[in-house]
């Protein structure tokens, strides 16, 4: 496999050209890869529609029966539910870690154990999420652990 | 206080069979742990019971199921860190008693702490093991981010 990569100023957008005689597994799961990192989420901050790129987001987190996007800085709402979310983000670097929260791991800084099982996770813009133990295999999965 | 505490009691949807393998090592460690203290209390002269294959088999009936119980009750999602000790420290009165009988209060008192040694023992081997989780991954973390760092 040749992989090109173009790099100019005179691009505005990125573009990525996938130039094959057939699509087997491993490309259909990177085609797939592509399309949803490239995917954005609508998120409403005061009265004002974003689109939020997803690898901006560091997690989702669902409270009283509303969804929440966090950023590095910023807090959006998202009409999407927690388990549409999940469904959507599928195969992606998001991973349930609790009831109410998916996360991004691209954006951990470390992790530390709790008490029973549970672990804590700290972001890059130092917020602490939990990872609860029902859902850390899945989280470790991700690690490839 | 009872509202909050029937707010942290909702059940869990979506069990991880993954997660039966953290109930059958505390099993096993629990299991070792009650053997030895059985033995080491025999080797200094104090019997509390006559340690044969029946006994040992009794003990891991008992282990066994107070794993499976932790098994249920964990599916409580329980935020405080103390409730969720005392409840862990409930199953295993509650199915030592239930299933081995109480004791008189010299035994009882003896049998008290031969399980409380026995749950920090698990628990202290429990949270070694999730220690090296980790680290383990906090070097994949390491890992991927000198790899961004490459690409970048």
């Amino acid at each position: 496999m040749k992989l090109i990569v173009e790099q100019s100023l005179e691009s505005k957008e990125v573009e990525i050209i996938i130039k094959c005689g057939l699509i087997d597994e491993h490309l259909e799961k990177l085609i797939d890869q592509i399309r949803r990192y490239s995917f954005s989420i609508n998120g409403k901050k005061d009265g004002i529609n974003y689109k939020i790129p997803l690898e901006s987001i560091f997690y989702f987190e669902a409270s009283e029966d509303k969804t929440f996007i966090y950023g590095e800085k910023a807090v959006y709402e998202c009409d999407l539910k927690l388990y549409e979310l999940e469904q959507q983000l599928a195969g992606t670097n998001f991973v349930r870690i609790s009831k109410s929260c998916i996360l991004n791991i691209m954006h951990l800084n470390s992790v530390r154990p709790l008490f029973h099982g549970k672990f804590e996770a700290q972001l890059k813009n130092q917020e602490k999420v939990i990872i609860n133990r029902h859902y850390v295999p899945k989280f470790k999965e991700k690690f490839g652990l | 206080m009872f509202q909050n505490l029937k707010k942290s009691l909702v059940f869990r949807r979506g069990k991880n069979l993954k997660n039966i393998v953290n109930y059958l090592i505390s099993n096993c460690l629990s299991f070792t742990c009650v053997i030895l203290m059985f033995s080491v209390l025999e080797t200094v002269g104090i019997t509390l019971f006559e340690i044969n294959s029946h006994l040992v088999l009794d003990v891991f009936f008992l282990t066994t199921a107070v794993a499976a119980l932790m098994f249920f009750t964990d599916q409580l999602s329980i935020k405080n860190h103390l409730f969720e000790t005392l409840i862990r420290i409930f199953d295993v009165f509650f199915v030592v008693i239930l299933l081995g009988g109480m004791p008189d209060t010299g035994n009882f008192l003896l049998m008290s702490l031969i399980l409380m040694l026995t749950y920090f023992f698990v628990y202290t081997i429990m949270s070694l093991k999730y220690k090296a989780t980790a680290n383990a991954i906090n070097k994949r973390i390491i890992a991927m981010k000198k790899e961004e760092g490459n690409h970048e």
